[in-house]
């Protein structure tokens, strides 16, 4: 049980970091930044 | 807890605090005046980011999720998650923008952004906002001390207090970052252990057990972090955009970023500030989860409130509770220092500074600094013995700086315009006002003002200045042109 909400948290963050890199780069991107 | 424990988490705590402290202070005697307040603008990778992490960790994170878990499951873990959320936001924006400007509080940039005006009715609700913050924590201190000793929240209030005024008082922000780095450390040991040992502890077959025991009861869906539908949509969803777009804007989360080395330092501290913060969430689910499944604790009076923390007093020796006091009191000092300092921060740049002494020296700004934590740190612990109902207090706190975040958007990436910058400050905390002091809720159907503080706030603000910005000229962001951008630096 612990380990099945600790792996869920776990990669559920390292989606929303790479999300949010990925967004970064995307909009640095388009304005030449 | 027996006393020779009590006295070693106190005494630790002293010699971590105290000992760093005067330490930094007197390797770091730089005259800036950015020195006390933003380190000198120079933390490293590591301390920026642990800074990061506990500056959004305190006393929601641990009582508040162990008391959701109780009600709704491992869904609960989403508080955790809606600030992993915030902390991308800010290491990949809000934190960097605020550094590349070069500005020492939110505020400043406002000014920067629209002008005098709107620097100062900011700094007056944010910094109101802050020592509301500051209450909740220094209560979240005291009912800490007064669950695991026989002391009354009163009591353990003053002490931890005093202990947060230490944490800061030396060195600043500087002598937050180191604390907080060692803190950190014992932090997550005191979990991990408590944990093994809750599990250890546990009839049966341990943590499988409480699994199966949610499963075998119909309740399968208190397993999974995912909740139901229902409850991903009004609780985990609401998290994310009360805590996005209030704190992300807030001054005791941008200050940390203010003082980092460089722009790369903070891109770079996300790696460890999300997962420091967010796996918290995970170790109070699931302490919280193994309390609810054994009859005796979920039949006690008031269980969500008092199950987890009693099975914990049940299971643990004392020397664990010790630890585990140790590392909840790591984790709420921090928040109540870097609040302490960004409210004296805020108050001596944005007003006393601003205001009446623009000429005044590094020495009287530490000076002004070192006396507004300790005014503000010590009223707070006072109003804290009143009690005030610790979530509640914090939506409706968050809402009023939802507006900032808007015009804060607006002023780096779309359009400044004062007149419509103030407009929208002060409409949306009108209508936040009327929202929870009038019957206002009830005449548009609904049953209370609850928790849409946040909502109602957010859809004022971005009517207000969205129907301003298309009305008015204005001028263009601060961050939409390259050469406004190098203006900016230059001033």
């Amino acid at each position: 049980m612990f380990w099945q909400i600790f792996i869920q948290s776990l990669v559920l963050i390292v989606v929303i970091i790479l999300t949010g890199q990925g967004l970064a780069a995307l909009i640095n991107r388009k304005h030449g930044d | 807890m027996d006393m020779p424990l009590l006295i070693g988490v106190l005494a630790y705590e002293l010699i971590v605090i105290v000992g760093l402290g005067v330490w930094l202070q007197t390797r770091h005697k730089s005259a800036s005046s950015d020195e006390f307040a933003l380190a000198g603008r120079d933390l490293p990778m590591p301390v920026v980011a642990v800074t990061l992490a506990l500056t959004v960790l305190g006393t929601a994170h641990i009582l508040g999720v162990f008391e959701m878990t109780w009600m709704m499951g491992a869904v609960a873990v989403w508080f955790s998650i809606a600030h992993v959320i915030l902390l991308t936001f800010v290491c990949l924006g809000s934190g960097l923008w605020v550094r590349r400007l070069g500005v020492a509080t939110v505020p400043q940039l406002l000014n920067q952004a629209f002008g005098i005006e709107t620097r100062l009715l900011v700094s007056c609700v944010m910094a109101g906002v802050l020592f509301g913050i500051l209450t909740v924590e220094a209560q979240g201190i005291g009912i800490i001390f007064a669950t695991l000793t026989d002391w009354n929240i009163q009591t353990g209030a003053i002490v931890g207090g005093t202990l947060g005024i230490l944490y800061v008082i030396f060195a600043g922000m500087r002598e937050i970052g180191w604390v907080n780095l060692v803190n950190a450390v014992v932090m997550y040991t005191g979990l991990i252990i408590a944990t093994i040992f809750v599990a250890v502890s546990l009839p049966g077959d341990g943590f499988a057990d409480v699994g199966n025991y949610f499963r075998e009861t119909d309740q399968a869906s208190v397993l999974s972090i995912w909740g139901t539908p229902d409850l991903l949509v009004n609780f985990a969803i609401v998290n994310v955009v009360a805590v996005l777009f209030s704190q992300s804007i807030n001054q005791m989360l941008l200050q940390p970023a203010m003082a980092a080395k460089s722009e790369k330092t903070i891109r770079r501290a996300l790696w460890i500030a999300a997962p420091v913060n967010g796996l918290f969430g995970v170790f109070a689910v699931a302490i919280a989860l193994a309390a609810r499944a054994q009859p005796e604790f979920a039949a006690l009076e008031g269980a969500p409130k008092i199950g987890t923390t009693t099975m914990l007093l049940t299971y643990l020796p004392p020397w664990l509770a010790a630890i585990l006091l140790a590392s909840f009191l790591a984790a709420i000092l921090s928040t109540f220092a870097i609040i302490a300092l960004s409210i004296a921060t805020i108050f001596t740049n944005d007003i006393f500074k601003a205001l009446y002494a623009p000429n005044a020296s590094p020495k009287t700004q530490t000076f002004v600094i070192r006396l507004v934590i300790v005014i503000v740190a010590g009223v707070a612990i006072a109003v804290a013995s009143l009690l005030p109902p610790i979530l509640a207090a914090m939506i409706w706190l968050f809402a009023w700086l939802v507006p900032v975040f808007w015009i804060f958007m607006s002023g780096l990436f779309w359009k400044r315009h004062q007149a419509i910058a103030v407009a929208t400050l002060l409409s949306a905390w009108a209508m936040n006002a009327a929202w929870s002091f009038t019957s206002l809720p009830q005449l548009l159907g609904f049953e209370s003002a609850e928790a849409y503080n946040a909502y109602v706030t957010t859809v004022v603000s971005v009517l207000v200045l969205l129907i301003g910005n298309l009305l008015v000229q204005g001028k263009p962001g601060l961050m939409r042109t390259s050469s406004d951008h190098n203006a900016m630096e230059a001033a």
